[in-house]
């Protein structure tokens, strides 16, 4: 026996309470409340799932981004790994040419014409070879045929001081040609001379590159 | 054979979930609405305690007393509900409108509008003695408070209440 037991009071409780409640009814009513948590759990579940899966592929795939990556180096036995590093760099390289023409010219002066030539170097000489000159007389300076090849294969200028004309002979030998001998001792040099300035020539439009100058690009 | 209770405990015996709603809903129902005033809202906060206990029912049938974890949970949610209603009432008030009804008021009822006016531990306490029968010790240990607060609060509460048992009005 307590000392707050009170029938009367707990009767009157009792009444306030009411009946028993319907048990088969407000079980289903819990089942149906559980089935919808259920249900919201699952829900929050796969969404919480999605999001960290979400969060683990920023994760991953963020730091690719970065280019600088350290290679870790196995520190036991077994653990080594080889790293083949292969960098292929397109090198562009001019490479000078030089090409030296040599034209052979070969000149044919009908007999009787003049040929005006003139010195552009002091010094230079005009090679000819034998030249067959009519010479007629009276004192005019009658047709002269000189033939001019150059030697050595070096183009041929045609180089003097005056026009290359037959003087007057002081002797009237009508039968016979007059041959005048223009020949030169000088004139390979001066062949080899204007060779090699063609060759400069030729090379003066060349590029210079030198393999250190030259551009290099690579592949980072 | 019969098992005891210890018997059963040694076999690591759990009760079943719908043996514990079938013998103890009604009950729970019925001090909850002292408690609370309001049939309904007792029979919701109960309901939603079950609810509760069944999503982690495994580990609850472990406890020494799963009935009194679902009576707190059930507790706390009238509670929550009052505080609630309270708020909304005053808010009501102040707009000068016609407060709702948010708590069913009981029939009679001098005895509801007594109760309402009783403190919520001293209410609480009173449902539970005289409504579900617990002991001191259980209530203490439902509310969170010593027994000495209990019988402190059934002896205020009785007080209040025995105005009316004496007089014989409700009665």
């Amino acid at each position: 026996m307590n000392e707050f037991d009170d029938p009367d009071l707990g009767r009157l409780l009792g009444r306030y309470a009411g009946g028993t409640p319907d048990d088969a009814a407000a079980y289903l009513g819990v089942q149906r409340r559980i089935r919808r948590a259920k249900r919201t759990r699952a829900a929050a579940w796969t969404a919480g799932g999605a999001a960290a899966m979400v969060v683990g592929t920023v994760a991953l795939v963020a730091p690719g981004g970065n280019s600088n990556r350290d290679v870790q180096v196995g520190d036991r036995p077994g653990l080594e790994t080889t790293v083949t590093v292969s960098v292929t760099t397109p090198v562009t390289t001019a490479t000078p040419i030089s090409v030296s023409v040599t034209v052979p010219v070969t000149t044919t002066v009908p007999p009787g014409s003049t040929i005006a030539t003139s010195a552009r170097e002091a010094g230079t000489t005009v090679t000819t070879p034998p030249t067959s000159a009519t010479t007629a007389g009276g004192g005019d300076a009658g047709p002269a045929t000189t033939a001019h090849s150059s030697s050595g294969g070096a183009p041929t200028t045609t180089h003097g001081a005056a026009p290359t004309t037959v003087p007057p002979a002081r002797t009237t030998t009508p039968s016979g040609p007059t041959s005048t001998d223009h020949s030169d001792d000088d004139s390979g040099d001066d062949a080899e001379d204007e060779s090699s300035d063609d060759t400069s020539d030729s090379g003066s439009g060349k590029s210079s590159s030198g393999s250190g100058d030259s551009p290099e690009s690579s592949d980072d | 054979m019969v098992l005891t209770l210890e018997q059963l405990d040694e076999l690591n015996w759990a009760p079943d979930f719908d043996t514990v709603f079938r013998d103890h809903y009604g009950r729970l129902v019925r001090s909850l609405t002292v408690m609370s005033g309001s049939r309904e809202a007792a029979a919701d906060a109960v309901q939603e305690a079950f609810v509760k206990a069944h999503l982690k029912w495994r580990k609850i049938s472990r406890y020494d007393d799963p009935v009194g974890w679902i009576r707190r949970v059930a507790i706390n949610k009238v509670r929550d509900e009052h505080r609630r209603a309270g708020r909304k009432e005053r808010v009501v008030r102040r707009l000068h409108a016609e407060p709702t009804a948010v708590v069913a008021e009981p029939e009679l009822d001098e005895l509801g509008a007594l109760l309402a006016e009783l403190p919520r531990q001293q209410r609480a306490s009173i449902a539970l003695f005289y409504v579900e029968g617990l002991p001191i010790a259980d209530i203490a240990d439902t509310l969170g408070i010593s027994e000495g607060a209990v019988k402190f609060h059934l002896h205020k509460g009785r007080e209040r209440l025995r105005t009316i048992v004496g007089e014989g009005g409700v009665m």
